[in-house]
């Protein structure tokens, strides 16, 4: 059955790029420009009127965002993803909350976590998880944990800490070598 | 008002007989999912204390700490992790990475404490209620393709064609391959503790990924004036314990260190300065042996501003490693290369002189202290009937007579008795004069003492292994010999270690071949050394005992490489070289 929702979004999208299929799943890549289309089309004509998770992910190499649409087809057990990449700088997605109005969490959820703006969702940049949260999108590739973890939690006292890569020549006696280079002298 | 609105409360009295929806806390808890991200678990004995669960953590919750009981030892630095669980968010990179695959997550979830500061603990050590939990989030190396980058392949000359020339087999890496290769070392220092030397693994390989080739020579000089050699033949502790090893491949490291020195035309240069003799403080050393253990000594004690004499029989150093190590594995031209920068550092040799005991006598009256590096130089006796007839020789003498340069064996079959590196040497030797070659060994090829890369490289160039072969004697025949042996079975050791070898039944085989080398291993000649001196110091099968700064215990003498009792290999002679000097200097001082 998947076969004939593949033929039909490939008739409407020539653009479209073949992700991964399975007997009852099916991955697919549009233009950004296409997305709402191609995610209208499933629900209104493909049978697919359930969305399960709108995703996203960073790549921030390539510069974009990709979002996903999951849906699904409870009747014929189906699902069928839509990815597409946006441009990552002031990235702008349209929403969805009008047709699905769980739509709404997950975009705010995704605007939380990527900044990723979708304009028409009324409940946009309402707190979701991150009450109070200052700093860029966590979510962000760009976003250092390690640096806003030491920034936000200070060092870890009254913690010890042993380097094992010291501590193993300190116990084996790595830098008693005759010429005496000392390790202060190799950093 | 609606015929179900009076109804309903009775309805609802109905479901009290049934089971409830909801969970009777606390008399039953629900457990968290089968792969649920909960408290950590660490097999303390499979933890190796590397410390990249440590390295990984974005929150800084993991710090390895030491832990009563368990000790640092080789391949295990003795730290463990423990987890702050007020910083731990759970997302899994420590189990994700974890070398040993020691660490994971328990579907445990709940644990109440009052103070911040007591929701750590180091999983494994601290007992905990969840520590048998069979459930929780664990590393899936094949779908998380952890071990990934594999190690980057060494170019080796087909068999075929090696077997024709003594041309070196192995090819060395590139520019690019030895620095994704030394990228791959996640610096952890195990191989430190692993190496006898205790060599900078971590800080050269970093150097090499860099592409700062002359600071790892520079590192490798500190502990090592021999780095060429061990980065061709050297037997490589370091990687048996490499972290990567566990799930993946160990790092080359005898193969960048390798590559690191053949980047130079002259190791001298790139030394410079670092190779200079010392400031002389005027006190005199004599080291017999220009072997790896003699040379190490005489290069840092020549450092150190004393004035270094080496004495040898051969006409030029680097002991067995220029003599008995075949061409193929170890070009005289490194050899050559090294053995400059010993002349820059001022050490002074005395090549062609054999030492007796009238000479040692006089060195030890001449010098303030004498270091003994003569290794083993007699060849064992396989203890076998026609061991002395002319076709049979000893492998060791055969390989020292630089066989390469000599008359071929082409046609001639050859029989090799033994299973350690001579073996394989003289046997891969004799193929590349033109023999057909039966190596005969009395255990399992497993049980073989020679690295399995030399094994391997044997089977691969046709020689015949006839394993489990015990020999019985050699006979005379018209035009060479008969080598007479027993098939054998394995009789297991109830103590562990090699099985013996037994007779399986009484049959006889027989071949027939041209030359028998016999290389059963070396023992050591000590005749040199004075009656009166051996008295004087602890002997044991031949080998002196020493203390562990070398010390023999005898006036000023010291002894080190393959006449003290050791490992055998080159790097425990250089190790024994550095302590050597260390306990000259504090004797002399």
């Amino acid at each position: 059955m998947i076969d004939k929702v593949k033929k039909e979004l490939e008739i409407r999208f020539p653009l479209l790029k073949l992700v991964r299929e399975q007997h009852n799943y099916l991955h697919v890549k549009v233009g950004a420009t296409s997305a709402m289309d191609a995610v209208l089309t499933a629900k209104t004509s493909l049978g697919f009127t359930t969305l399960q998770l709108i995703s996203a992910v960073d790549w921030m190499e390539n510069n974009a965002f990709q979002v996903t649409w999951i849906l699904e087809n409870y009747s014929e057990q189906e699902v069928l993803l839509i990815s597409a990449y946006f441009p990552r700088k002031n990235c702008v997605v349209p929403s969805l909350s009008q047709i699905w109005p769980a739509a709404s969490a997950f975009e705010r959820e995704i605007y939380e976590m990527f900044g990723i703006s979708f304009p028409g969702n009324p409940r946009e940049g309402e707190d979701f998880l991150l009450e109070g949260w200052k700093d860029i999108p966590p979510m962000r590739r760009d976003f250092e944990t390690e640096e806003y973890a030491m920034r936000t939690f200070g060092e870890r006292q009254p913690r010890e800490h042993i380097d094992p890569r010291q501590y193993i020549g300190d116990v084996v006696g790595e830098w008693n070598t005759p010429m005496g280079r000392n390790r202060e002298e190799e950093k | 008002m609606k015929f179900t609105d009076v109804i309903s409360p009775f309805l609802a009295w109905s479901r009290a007989a049934k089971k409830a929806d909801t969970i009777p806390y606390p008399t039953q808890q629900n457990p968290g999912a089968d792969r649920y991200r909960g408290f950590h678990i660490n097999d303390t004995s499979k933890c190796i204390g590397c410390g990249r669960c440590e390295t990984i953590c974005e929150n800084k919750a993991i710090d390895m700490v030491k832990v009563e009981g368990i000790e640092p030892t080789k391949g295990d630095s003795g730290l463990r992790p423990v987890v702050d669980y007020g910083r731990c968010c759970w997302c899994g990179l420590c189990i994700d990475v974890c070398s040993t695959g020691s660490l994971a997550f328990t579907n445990e979830y709940r644990w109440v404490t009052e103070k911040p500061d007591t929701c750590r603990y180091t999983p494994g050590v601290d007992k905990k209620a969840w520590d048998n939990e069979e459930k929780g989030y664990r590393q899936e190396n094949d779908v998380l393709g952890w071990a990934g980058s594999p190690r980057e392949e060494m170019t080796i000359e087909v068999p075929e064609e090696r077997i024709k020339t003594f041309d070196e087999v192995v090819k060395g890496y590139t520019v690019q391959q030895a620095m994704d290769e030394a990228s791959r070392c996640i610096q952890c220092g195990l191989c430190i503790s692993a190496c006898p030397a205790h060599m900078h693994i971590p800080d050269y390989l970093k150097a090499i990924a860099e592409g700062r080739f002359v600071d790892a020579v520079k590192l490798f000089y500190d502990n090592n004036p021999l780095p060429e050699m061990c980065g061709k033949v050297c037997t490589r502790q370091c990687e048996t314990v490499c972290a990567m090893g566990y799930q993946g491949e160990s790092i080359a490291i005898r193969w960048l260190k390798r590559f690191a020195c053949e980047q130079f035309e002259s190791l001298a240069d790139v030394l410079a300065l670092d190779a200079q003799p010392g400031e002389p403080n005027g006190k005199k050393v004599a080291v017999v042996g220009a072997g790896p253990s003699g040379l190490s000594a005489a290069y840092y004690l020549s450092r150190k501003g004393y004035e270094v004499h080496v004495f040898d029989r051969y006409e030029k150093g680097g002991g067995v490693a220029w003599y008995a190590i075949p061409e193929y594995r170890l070009p005289a031209e490194g050899i050559s290369k090294q053995m400059e920068v010993f002349e820059q550092a001022g050490v002074i040799m005395n090549y062609g002189k054999e030492i007796n005991a009238a000479m040692l006598k006089k060195l030890e009256s001449e010098f303030d202290a004498v270091y003994l590096a003569v290794g083993l130089q007699k060849p064992s006796s396989a203890r076998i009937e026609g061991e002395d007839l002319p076709g049979v020789k000893p492998a060791f003498d055969f390989l020292v007579s630089s066989p390469e340069k000599g008359e071929g064996l082409k046609g001639k079959t050859v029989i090799v008795i033994g299973g350690g590196n001579v073996a394989m040497d003289t046997a891969r030797t004799c193929v590349r004069l033109g023999a057909e070659v039966i190596l005969s060994y009395r255990r399992r090829v497993e049980d073989m003492p020679a690295d399995d890369e030399e094994i391997h490289e044997a089977m691969e160039e046709a020689i015949d292994f006839r394993v489990k072969t015990i020999p019985i004697r050699i006979e005379k025949t018209k035009n060479g010999i008969r080598y007479l042996y027993h098939e054998a079975k394995m009789i297991p050791n109830p103590k562990g270690g090699r099985p013996s070898p037994k007779p399986k039944d009484d049959v006889e085989h027989a071949i027939d071949a041209d030359i028998l080398f016999s290389a059963i291993g070396q023992t050591s000649d000590i005749e040199f050394i004075p009656e009166s001196m051996q008295k004087e110091m602890e002997l044991k099968w031949g080998r002196i005992i020493v203390d562990d700064k070398q010390y023999t215990g005898y006036k000023n003498f010291f002894a080190g490489g393959d006449i003290t009792p050791g490992e055998g290999d080159a790097i425990t002679a250089i190790a024994d070289g550095l302590r050597a000097v260390q306990g000259i200097i504090d004797r002399l001082e």
